[in-house]
């Protein structure tokens, strides 16, 4: 027996101050669950066993385990907001980032036909890299209105160049006469 | 061939691992009374216990392998089980306030219980179970993370290095606790001296 076990014994005979609390404490090890209630968790275990072992998926366990350690962090509440509003803006950056592409390419198609007015040409020539086959870029700044009710915007564009003429085709819309070698 | 009851935990975690989930249902036998005495101190419920106590076999089940063995296989239970459980008690919150009346102690029925309050009289004996259900009362009153330490140190006897292993604290925040859950506990149950 051990020694607090004969000093809970000892203990019943007289309540004292803080010694009473622990007495009462160590008598709690003698409760025990009801009779037959580990041959009924090992039951229940072992079905559980056989019906995860069915569904139960890798995901499912990384999903179980990060949710106990997002618990375990006692994150407040707020950095949940926080988070959720941090991906929205992360997920409308990455939809918009095609729609850049588009508009970037949907300008230069506009300006082929020349519907923007050319107010500022800075001279400055920035290197292709088909500068080899005589081919560079030239920074424009732009006026153009798409819509009439909105003010004239200011937009720099890059339209390329072949000597001194700025042609506007992208590069894969090249006249095939830029193509191709003369064949005299 | 060795029996089952005389392998050690870490044998039976190999042989889990080696592909025979029968060896856990030895461990599920051999810590079940154990983690029922941490988990059922804490939620007072035997039926939330026996849930919980179920999840807590399925974890170790499907974290075994990530079991080194650096503590023993019983301080890495109860770290599982101590984790499920508070979860479980933040969860539930103050939504549902567990009454007396469902906190049904098997310490009365006990016969060890019964060999040493036998030893005194039979208003003796009354009183004392009447404290224990007071006791029962101010537990329930502690934080969790008190009621924790208070469970594995006073009722299940860890050693605070252990305890500060399973709630992955200092032994220093361990004591503290300790202090101030037996304040706690000897200023509710004050009026019940006699």
């Amino acid at each position: 027996m051990s020694k607090q076990e004969e000093r809970i014994k000892e203990g019943t005979q007289g309540i004292g101050e803080e010694e009473d609390v622990l007495r009462l404490l160590a008598l709690k090890r003698y409760e025990q669950p009801p009779e037959g209630f580990v041959d009924s968790v090992v039951v229940e275990f072992r079905r559980r066993r056989m019906a995860e072992a069915i569904w139960r998926s890798r995901w499912r366990i990384w999903w179980e385990e990060l949710v106990e350690r997002m618990e375990r962090l006692q994150i407040p509440p707020i950095a949940y907001g926080a988070t959720a509003f941090a991906g929205v803006i992360c997920a409308i950056a990455i939809l918009n980032w095609d729609e850049v592409g588009q508009t970037r390419e949907r300008v230069v198609q506009v300006a082929n036909p020349a519907p923007a007015q050319v107010v500022q040409n800075t001279g400055e020539v920035i290197q292709s890299r088909e500068q080899g086959e005589g081919m560079d870029a030239l920074r424009l700044t732009l006026h153009q209105s798409p819509m009439e009710i909105l003010p004239t915007m200011t937009r720099t564009v890059m339209r390329r160049v072949v000597g001194t003429m700025p042609v506007s085709y992208p590069l894969g819309n090249l006249p095939p006469a830029r193509e191709e070698d003369w064949g005299f | 061939m060795q029996d089952a009851n005389e392998l050690t935990d870490q044998q039976l975690v190999e042989q889990t691992l080696g592909g025979n989930p029968e060896a856990f249902e030895q461990l599920v036998r051999k810590h079940t009374n154990r983690l029922y005495g941490l988990i059922y101190n804490m939620t007072a419920n035997h039926e939330d216990t026996a849930d919980l106590l179920q999840e807590v076999f399925a974890k170790a089940y499907h974290s075994l392998r990530t079991f080194r063995g650096d503590s023993s296989f019983s301080t890495w239970l109860h770290t599982i089980a101590i984790n499920k459980t508070l979860n479980f008690l933040k969860r539930r919150g103050r939504r549902q306030q567990v009454s007396l009346s469902e906190m049904n102690s098997g310490v009365e029925s006990d016969p060890e219980f019964i060999k040493v309050s036998s030893k005194d009289n039979p208003s003796r004996q009354a009183y004392l179970k009447e404290l224990q259900k007071k006791l029962n009362e101010a537990m329930l009153k502690l934080s969790p993370e008190h009621r924790a330490v208070v469970t594995m140190f006073d009722i299940q006897g860890m050693q605070h290095a252990e305890i500060a292993k399973v709630l992955r604290v200092s032994e220093g925040t361990v004591r503290s606790r300790l202090f101030y859950a037996h304040r706690q506990l000897q200023n509710l149950l004050k009026e019940y001296r006699p």
